[in-house]
């Protein structure tokens, strides 16, 4: 038999549609790291980040069947977690109320930034805001497909986006100090 | 809006930004509900359905069916004839106005003043009646009797002859008036009473001889 760590992708999606659970095991394996981290950006929090995985792989699994190999499998199952963590989180916070400032400046992000530092501004984000940066600045999703899974117009993820990185700036100078 | 400045920092602070390696545990969570899934889907495996016996429908199914399909069709017989009623009353309801609407005109047209009814009428004279009568036609035949009286000298006679010769003087005045004054009814009239009072004796006076 051969051994899932060296099977194809397409195998591996074969013998995991045979209920494979050596085969169940090697996906979850390649692509849990991954999908953990986007998770946990998205949620900002590392309990409901475990609820993600874990109901985004029994997604996966069961619908494993569906994928029709318009994107890589990877891609499918990031879109299967991204997902679900914004269900997890609460749709009302989605879309933040943007800041009252009639013209806020574009963010000037200096010759460096701590890495350490920007992980935690993100999470220190509001929701919504939050999910768009994480999507479309770390995830690299368009604008228009944030729009589709966030159920907003371009021009609303547009500018949550403007106004997370104008949060982010802020963040960042006040760890500086 | 502005464009952002030093966008390369923040690229390369995002490459850099930590993955996150999720608890060991959580395979063996997914592992068990996976399990338990296929375990559900075990304990139902898939059913034999076109292998379940048929069975065929006692025949009070189709008894009770078929008075329920009579039943149907005398509500709809009954209620296509309510409908026909109901249609029937509607003409006669409308007969029945239409009715009532002439009556009320009649009676308004009667209410109206009657038309003023004016008779007119004349007297007019008879100027001829028709009758050209020749009085003297018969008279021949009277004085033919009154010859054969006179000579036959019956006494039992007498009496009628003496009345006819009376009735026959009365005529000859009348018929002489007549010629006087034009035809006068009154005249006419008594020349006819006397004719026929004459007419009588004659009868009489023949039946006797």
């Amino acid at each position: 038999m051969l051994s899932t760590v060296h099977m194809t992708e397409n195998e591996l999606i074969a013998n995991c549609l045979q209920d494979d659970r050596m085969a169940q095991k090697e996906l979850y394996d390649r692509y849990s790291r991954a999908m953990y981290t986007v998770a946990y950006r998205i949620t900002a929090d590392l309990e409901l980040a475990d609820d993600v995985l874990q109901e985004a792989f029994l997604r996966v699994f069961r619908h494993l069947a569906g994928f029709r190999k318009e994107s890589t499998l990877g891609a499918w199952i990031k879109t299967i977690v991204v997902r679900t963590a914004l269900n997890k989180v609460k749709k009302q916070h989605l879309t933040e109320p943007l800041d009252a400032h009639p013209q806020p400046e574009a963010p000037d992000w200096g010759s460096s930034i701590d890495v350490d530092y920007l992980e935690k501004a993100i999470q220190a984000l509001p929701d919504g805001y939050r999910s768009v940066f994480v999507l479309i600045e770390v995830e690299g999703y368009s604008h228009q497909e944030v729009a589709d899974m966030l159920g907003i117009s371009v021009g609303t993820s547009k500018s949550q986006l403007f106004h997370a990185k104008r949060r982010l700036r802020v963040a960042l100078s006040a760890y500086r100090y | 809006m502005q464009t952002e400045k030093n966008q390369e920092s923040l690229r390369k602070a995002i490459e850099q930004l930590p993955d996150y390696q999720p608890k060991p545990l959580l395979w063996e969570q997914i592992s068990a509900s996976l399990d338990e899934a296929a375990t559900s889907t075990a304990a139902d495996p898939p059913l034999p359905l076109e292998q379940l016996p048929q069975y065929p429908a006692p025949s009070e199914v189709w008894n009770k069916l078929s008075r329920s399909l009579e039943e149907d069709s005398r509500l709809r017989r009954r209620t296509a004839q309510r409908m026909r009623l109901s249609q029937g009353a509607t003409w006669a309801v409308g007969i029945a106005a239409s009715a009532l609407v002439i009556v009320c005109a009649a009676i308004w047209i009667m209410r109206e003043p009657a038309p003023k009814v004016s008779l007119a009428y004349s007297q007019e004279k008879v100027g001829s009646f028709g009758l050209d009568v020749d009085w003297n036609e018969e008279e021949g035949s009277f004085e033919k009797l009154e010859t054969e009286l006179a000579t036959s000298n019956r006494p039992e006679l007498n009496s009628l002859r003496q009345e006819l010769e009376e009735l026959s003087a009365a005529k000859a005045e009348v018929v002489g008036m007549l010629a006087s004054y034009g035809q006068d009814p009154q005249l006419i009239n008594q020349l006819g009473d006397i004719e026929r009072e004459r007419s009588t004796i004659y009868r009489q006076i023949i039946e006797q001889i």
